[in-house]
């Protein structure tokens, strides 16, 4: 698999505080969907923003496509034009007078031509089914509407790995749901994924990867089976198992459903 | 209430002696009345303005052709010498402000309520006047001499009142009916420097954040009785505001790694498509325009 993103021995402490994220070292390859699971305070978010070169790293290297990246302005855009970020609070991010005007930000930045920029919002919008909300405001939209527009956002900036942080904390179950039909089209289209979450029945169902974090170390790196079958670690970093595994467990099936459409499927053989 | 009062008493010092006194008081105590009531809402002004000029029926209209007409319109009705001429102008931008781009008239009348009291009442100050004798339309004895109410004094206040009124109607035409972003980008095309456009765009994003966290602050210390009794309410006051302050610059790191996060580079600029100049906003502009000339015009004679 062709390598995105390393970090090495990747240190941050906010300032004057205690270290927020230690020597932590990660891989991440093109297509991967990775979730990353710990108590609140674990480092997720100082995480993601060390990956999108929002945060320097007190020590440690990062490396994009095997490039190191450093403070100044050209490799940080090359980071960040690769990397996309979604932030938990929708109203963090938007800043424009319409859902149009917002999701063409990140492309002007990058000084694309005029019609690039169009076509690529377009592009974006579509994605999110967002055509009709193209002159309204993105303030006054639902919850679900605004995170989409900030999905397109990041989108429009066309990143191979997308990196997105609790983004079904503030969404009801439809919009999460569509949330999730999105995020399987964008790996299927080759994009790698990495989800924060405090879901564990999502990040059993939908994860091909795993990443641990407690009190700002990096505690595991696994398959959701390695990770969840670890009872003393889930127990140690305030997690807990999914339900399904758990099920799936007491049934003694083999493998364990990760949906209950292959639990049903097994339960009826 | 104070507002009421206030403007109760603005309303009869400008009129006073003009008509007879039971109508005089009683128009007087109407239009305070009015105005204490039409101003009870302000704390949402700020959103109340930016949702209308999103929703407005004249929102794809050409901006600069909008902002043209409104700043003439605006330099008619400082140069009108009528007061009612100043009215009649005022008037009819706002009626079309209200049928034309479809603003409800209560959320219009309350957004004027608080600009009209405040005209109102500094007309107190051009109205009253200290004198030695009781002259003039009123005169109240105060400390061996008077303060008094003279004719000149009132029809000057009347103007400037009126044409205020006209001039404020005029601006709130453009105000209701075009979004910020639409106005810092003709500002961009008229060359105002790019660093007062970025300071526009965010101070007035981060405007309506800061209102909506104050609200939901003063809510959740309400719901703790933080208001139940008025030596409380100005702890709570106090305490809410603090927080504010931390909890603002908390965020405005949040906000400024959002735009980093998406290459940002000190240049803040969207996609644009520009509003073609249709042919019916040509024909409201113009009408109104040639309607607030003949107004001028017809007031200096």
């Amino acid at each position: 698999m062709e390598e995105l993103l390393r970090l090495e021995q990747v240190s941050y402490s906010y300032d004057h505080g205690a270290p927020a994220l230690e020597a932590l070292s990660v891989t991440v390859s093109a297509g991967e969907k990775i979730a990353l699971v710990g108590e609140n305070g674990a480092g997720k978010s100082t995480f993601l923003l060390c990956c999108n070169g929002v945060l320097a790293p007190t020590s440690g290297k990062i490396y994009w496509q095997g490039q190191p990246v450093g403070r100044d302005r050209r490799s940080l855009t090359q980071l960040r034009q690769g990397v996309g970020l979604v932030f938990q609070d929708p109203d963090a991010q938007l800043l424009a007078g319409t859902v149009e005007e917002e999701v063409s930000f990140g492309p002007m930045n990058l000084r694309l031509s005029r019609e690039e920029t169009a076509q690529r919002v377009d592009r974006a919008l579509a994605a999110f089914s967002l055509e009709d909300f193209r002159s309204r405001a993105p303030q006054y939209l639902s919850g679900g509407e605004k995170k989409r527009v900030t999905l397109a956002d990041a989108l429009a900036m066309e990143p191979r790995l997308l990196l997105l942080d609790e983004p079904a904390s503030s969404l009801d179950p439809g919009n999460a749901r569509l949330l999730e039909e999105n995020l399987e089209r964008l790996s299927s289209q080759g994009m790698a994924l990495m989800v924060a979450t405090h879901d564990l029945d999502f990040a059993w169902r939908w994860a091909g990867r795993v990443l641990v974090f407690h009190g700002g170390r990096l505690e595991r790196d696994g398959t959701p089976e390695e990770v969840f079958g670890d009872a003393e670690l889930l127990s140690r970093c305030g997690l807990a198992q999914p339900v399904l595994m758990e099920v799936g467990r007491l049934l003694g099936m083999t493998p364990l459903p990760r949906t209950i459409e292959e639990l049903k499927k097994e339960w009826n053989r | 209430m104070i507002t009421g009062i206030l403007t109760a008493l603005a309303l009869f010092s400008l009129l006073a002696g003009r008509i007879p006194f039971l109508p005089l008081a009683l128009l007087s105590a109407a239009g305070g009345l009015v105005l204490a009531l039409l101003s009870r809402h302000h704390s949402h002004g700020p959103v109340v303005i930016d949702q209308l000029a999103h929703r407005s029926a004249l929102g794809q209209a050409s901006t600069g052709w909008k902002a043209l007409v409104c700043c003439l319109l605006l330099v008619m009705a400082l140069n009108i010498r009528h007061p009612a001429a100043a009215l009649l102008l005022g008037l009819m931008a706002a009626v079309f402000t209200i049928l034309g781009a479809g603003v409800p008239l209560g959320e219009y009348l309350s957004l004027l309520s608080l600009p009209l009291s405040f005209l109102l009442l500094s007309g107190l100050a051009l109205l009253w006047g200290y004198s030695t004798a009781p002259t003039g339309m009123l005169s109240v004895p105060f400390g061996g001499g008077f303060l008094t109410v003279a004719a000149e004094a009132q029809t000057r206040a009347a103007l400037v009142t009126a044409r205020s009124v006209g001039a404020l109607s005029c601006l709130y035409l453009l105000a209701l009916t075009t979004p910020l972003s639409r106005l810092v980008s003709l500002l961009r095309r008229l060359r105002m420097p790019e660093v007062l456009l970025q300071l526009m765009t965010l101070i007035y994003r981060y405007l309506f954040l800061l209102l909506e966290l104050h609200r939901t602050m003063e809510d959740a210390a309400a719901s703790r009785l933080g208001y139940a009794a008025f030596p409380q309410g100005v702890r709570t006051t106090g305490k809410v505001w603090g927080g504010l302050l931390f909890r603002s610059l908390h965020r405005t790191r949040q906000y400024f790694d959002a735009m980093e996060s998406r290459c940002y580079d000190g240049r803040l600029e969207f996609l644009e498509r520009p509003l073609p100049l249709r042919g019916r906003d040509l024909v409201w502009g113009l009408g109104l325009m040639l309607t607030g000339l003949a107004l001028m015009v017809f007031s200096w004679r």
